[in-house]
C-alpha cells in the first residue's frame, strides 16, 4: 500500500509525451538542421569552420554512443577504441602503399568471408556440413584467384558446386546457392573496387571507410557478445579494459600503426565533389556561395554522414527495434517475457553503435589539411568525454547529443586557448585541464540537469508555459 | 492430453540449500482459469518465473504446447504465446503507456533494425498493425486517454492495468498473472475481476497468483495450493477451501 502511495503520482501534473496532431514538431529539427547544414559557411571563418567539421565527428560519435548508453542503457567506457580502430585502419590502407601482388588474394578473401556470413545467415548447417561449406567456398575462392580464368567461368562454377553440395547435405539448395552468387559478387566488386587503388597507389578512403566499419563489425560483434552479459559496473569495466588494450595496441604496434611517437601522418583528405553528379555540387556551390575549398568540402562531407546518422537513429528509436532497446533499458526481464531476445538487442546495438564510431574515426583520420592520427586521440580520456557528451545532451535524446557534442567540442577549445596562455594559480601550472573540468561538468549537469541539456530546457519551457497559460484561464475565469 | 497448455513434472528449483519449489507436478488446461495460492514464500513467484523461463528449473520438466521449455530462453516461450505480469510492477518507465503496449507486440511482429532504420514499406504496414493492437488492448483496459502519458506516471492502479494490456498486445494463449490485485482499492479489484473474465472469455487461458482469497475464489475453475514449494492441495475452490492441510497451511495463516 505504501507502494501505491509513492508511485500515485498524479496524472494531471505529467506532460503527455506527444501527441499526433504535433508530427510538425518531428520535421522542425531536420529543416533547420539542413538549413544551417547548408548555409554555415557563408557565416563562419576558417578556424570556426574546423571546430564545427570536429564537432560533426564527435556529434556522430556522440549519436551512436547515445543509442547504446541512453537508450538501450548499457555503459560503453570503452568506445574511443572503435574510433581509433575506424581511423588507423583507413589510415594504413590510404597513407601506405599497396602491392599490386595482393590485390587478388585480398578481393578473394573477402569474397569468402561474406559468403560464409550469407551461408551461416541463410542456412542452419551444423558440425560437418559447416566444414564442407566453408573449405568449398575457400576453394572457390582460389578459383576466382586465377588471372587467366573467365569470369562468368568462376561465377558459374561457384553457384554450380555450392548448389550440388546444398542438395547432397539436405540444406536448401537454393540457399547455398545464393552464397555462391555472394561470393563471385563479392570477389568481382572488391576486385573492382581494389582496381582503382594501384592508379593511385594506396587505397581509396571510400575502402578504407568500408574495411574500417567491416573491421569494427567483427571485433565488436565478438567482444559485445561475451561483454554485454555483464551488467552496471562490471560492464563499464569490461568495455574500459577492452579500450585500453586498444590504444595499448594502438601506441605499440609500431610497425603498422607508427606508435605513439609517430603516429601516421600524410593521410589523404576526401575530395568527395568528384563523386557527385553536377547538379548537386552546383547545388553546394550557391549554398556557400561561390566555389568550395577542400576544407569546406570537407565540413559538408562529415555533416552529411552526421544528417544520415541522426535520420537513421531518430528512425530507429520509433520503431519496433528502438522500443525493445529501450524495453532492454527499463527491465531485461519484462522485456525478454514479451519476446524481445534481450541478448541479441544488445549485441545488435553495440555493433551498429560500434560502426557509427568508425564512420567517425574514418572522418577524423581523413580531415581536410591534417591527416595525422596518434594513439592519444583514441585513449581512455576520449571514451570519457564522448559519455560527457552523451550525458549533457541528455541520455535518450538524438538531437542532445549534437549540443552534448558542440557544447564539449567548445569547451575543450576554450580550455586550449587558455592553456596557451600558460595560466598560474597560487603557483600551481595550470596544464591538462580537460579531464577535471569534465569531471566537473558530468557532476554539475547529474545534479542540475538530469535530464541533459535539451530535454531540461525544453521542459523547463513546457512547464513554463503551461503555468503561463493556467494563470491566464484563472484570470480569465475571475 | 491435447487441451493441456501447460504442464510441470516434478519441477524443482533450489536457491542453495533452498528448495524453493519442490518437485510441483500440474497442469492447465486450454480456457481454464487456474489459481496458484499459498502463504507467502510458498515459492509461487518462483514457479511463474519457471514456467517463462526467467529462471532455469534445477531439475524436472515443463511443457507448454506439449513442448518441452526448459532449455528455451524467456523470449523463446513467450513466442509459444506465454505472457506474464510481475509482482512487483515491471514497466517501462522511460516509455509512454502506449509505447509499453507496443513492446507487448513483439512477438508476432517481424521488421528488423534494417527496415526500422530506412522505414521500409515493411515497416509502415506492420506498424499500423502494431498501434491498431495496442490501441485495442489499451481501450480494453480502459487507459485510452492516458496513450501518451509517460508509464510511470500513472497511479499504482492503472500500472497493474497497463502491464495486463501489454502482456494482452502479446497475443497470448496463457497469460500468467502474479499478484495482480495486490495494492489494489476493493473497487479497482472487483473491476479486475471483471476484466479477468472477459480475458477468460476470449479463450485466454490465465494462470493467476494471489492472496486475496475473495477474489481467487470467485474467478478461478480450480486452485492449486503450494506449501513451502512442495503441492499440498489441488481442485476446484470449494474443494480446496475445505481441505484440512490447506486450512492448517494457508487460511490458518491468514484467518489468525
Ligand atoms: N533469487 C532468489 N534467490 C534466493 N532465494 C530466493 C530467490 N527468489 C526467491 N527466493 C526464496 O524462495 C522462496 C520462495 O519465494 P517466492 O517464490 O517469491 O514466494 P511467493 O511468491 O510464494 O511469496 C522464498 O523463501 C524466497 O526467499
Ligand atoms: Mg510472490
Amino acid at each position: 500500500m505504501k507502494d501505491s502511495e509513492r508511485r500515485g503520482t498524479h496524472t494531471e501534473k505529467a506532460i503527455p509525451v506527444r501527441k499526433k496532431n504535433l508530427q510538425l514538431l518531428n520535421i522542425l529539427p531536420f529543416a533547420v538542421f539542413l538549413a544551417c547544414y547548408a548555409f554555415a559557411p557563408r557565416v563562419v571563418n576558417d578556424a570556426q569552420l574546423t571546430t564545427i567539421i570536429y564537432i560533426g565527428i564527435y556529434a556522430l560519435l556522440a549519436v551512436g554512443l547515445n543509442l547504446l548508453m541512453g537508450y538501450a542503457g548499457q555503459v560503453s567506457l570503452g568506445h574511443a577504441a572503435f574510433f581509433g580502430v575506424g581511423a588507423y585502419t583507413s589510415g594504413i590502407l590510404t597513407a601506405k602503399p599497396i602491392a599490386n601482388e595482393v590485390i587478388p588474394g585480398v578481393s578473394a578473401g573477402v569474397g569468402v568471408i561474406s559468403a560464409v556470413a550469407a551461408l551461416l545467415l541463410l542456412t542452419k548447417p551444423s558440425g560437418w556440413k559447416l566444414a564442407v561449406g566453408i573449405s568449398l567456398l575457400v576453394a572457390l575462392g582460389w578459383l576466382h584467384n586465377l588471372p587467366n580464368l573467365i569470369p562468368v567461368l568462376c561465377a558459374a562454377c561457384a553457384v554450380a558446386v555450392m548448389g550440388i553440395f546444398g542438395l547432397m547435405a539436405k540444406l536448401q539448395w537454393m540457399r547455398t546457392c545464393l552464397s555462391g552468387v555472394v561470393l563471385t559478387l563479392v570477389a568481382n566488386l572488391s576486385k573492382w573496387f581494389l582496381k582503382g587503388t594501384l592508379e593511385r597507389g594506396s587505397a581509396s578512403p571510400w575502402t578504407g571507410l568500408l574495411v574500417g566499419v567491416f573491421l569494427t563489425a567483427v571485433i565488436s560483434y565478438l567482444i559485445g557478445s561475451q561483454v554485454l552479459r555483464l551488467k552496471g559496473h562490471y560492464l563499464a569495466m569490461a568495455t574500459l579494459a577492452f579500450g585500453i588494450i586498444v590504444e595499448i595496441v594502438f601506441r605499440q604496434w609500431t610497425s603498422v600503426t607508427g606508435g605513439s611517437s609517430d603516429g601516421i601522418f600524410n593521410i589523404p583528405s576526401i575530395q568527395f565533389f568528384s563523386y557527385i553528379p553536377g547538379f548537386l555540387r552546383r547545388l553546394y556551390e550557391a549554398a556557400a556561395g561561390g566555389s568550395v575549398d577542400l576544407r569546406t568540402q570537407y565540413y559538408y562531407l562529415v555533416w552529411a554522414f552526421v544528417f544520415i546518422a541522426i535520420v537513421l537513429a531518430v528512425n530507429i528509436v520509433r520503431s519496433r527495434v528502438g522500443r525493445a532497446f529501450r524495453a532492454v533499458h527499463s527491465s531485461e526481464q519484462a522485456a525478454a517475457s514479451l519476446g524481445v531476445d534481450t541478448a541479441r538487442y544488445k549485441v545488435q546495438v553495440f555493433v551498429l553503435s560500434a560502426c557509427m564510431a568508425s564512420v567517425a574515426g574514418t572522418l577524423h583520420a581523413h580531415n581536410a589539411g591534417i591527416g595525422y592520427i596518434h594513439p592519444s586521440e583514441f585513449g581512455f580520456i576520449v571514451s570519457v568525454e564522448l559519455v560527457v557528451m552523451v550525458v549533457l545532451g541528455g541520455m535518450a535524446s538524438v538531437w542532445g547529443s549534437l549540443f552534448g557534442a558542440a557544447a564539449i567540442q567548445t569547451l575543450k577549445d576554450r580550455l586550449l586557448d587558455l592553456e596557451k596562455t600558460n595560466p598560474e594559480f597560487w603557483g600551481l601550472k595550470l596544464q591538462g585541464l580537460d579531464p577535471i573540468v569534465f569531471g566537473a561538468v558530468l557532476i554539475v549537469v547529474m545534479i542540475v540537469l538530469p535530464q541533459g541539456l535539451v530535454r531540461g530546457f525544453s521542459d523547463g519551457v513546457a512547464l513554463l508555459w503551461r503555468s503561463a497559460r493556467r494563470s491566464g484561464r484563472q484570470q480569465g475565469v475571475n | 492430453m491435447s487441451d493441456v497448455l501447460v504442464e510441470t513434472r516434478s519441477v524443482t528449483r533450489k536457491f542453495g540449500g533452498l528448495v524453493a519449489v519442490d518437485q510441483v507436478d500440474f497442469q492447465v488446461r486450454r480456457g481454464q482459469t487456474k489459481a496458484l495460492i499459498g502463504p507467502n514464500g510458498a515459492g509461487k513467484t518462483t514457479l511463474l518465473n519457471l514456467l517463462s523461463g526467467l529462471l532455469p528449473a534445477s531439475s524436472g520438466d515443463i511443457l507448454i504446447r506439449g513442448r518441452s521449455v526448459v532449455r528455451c530462453a524467456a523470449h523463446e516461450i513467450a513466442g509459444l504465446g506465454l505472457a506474464r505480469t510481475f509482482q512487483n510492477v515491471q514497466l517501462f518507465e522511460n516509455m509512454t503507456v502506449k509505447e509499453n503496449v507496443m513492446v507487448g507486440c513483439h512477438p508476432w511482429s517481424r521488421q528488423g533494425i534494417a527496415s526500422g532504420a530506412l522505414r521500409w514499406i515493411g515497416h509502415w504496414r506492420e506498424e499500423k498493425l502494431i498501434e491498431e493492437e495496442a490501441e485495442r488492448q489499451l481501450d480494453f483496459v480502459g487507459l485510452s486517454d492516458l496513450a501518451d502519458f509517460p508509464a510511470h506516471s500513472l497511479p499504482f492502479g492503472k500500472q497493474r492495468m497497463l502491464e495486463i494490456a501489454r502482456a494482452l498486445a502479446s497475443r497470448p494463449q496463457v497469460l500468467l498473472l502474479d499478484e495482480p490485485a495486490s495494492g489494489l482499492s476493493t473497487r479497482e479489484t472487483s473491476e479486475l475481476a471483471s476484466l479477468l473474465r472477459q480475458i477468460s472469455a476470449r479463450g485466454i487461458t490465465i494462470l493467476l497468483v494471489d492472496h486475496d482469497m475473495q477474489f481467487v475464489m470467485d474467478i478461478s475453475d480450480e486452485v492449486v495450493v503450494l506449501d513451502q514449494g512442495k503441492k499440498i492441495a489441488e481442485g476446484t475452490p470449494d474443494e480446496v477451501q475445505s481441505n484440512p492441510r490447506v486450512i492448517a497451511a494457508y487460511l490458518g495463516v491468514e484467518a489468525k
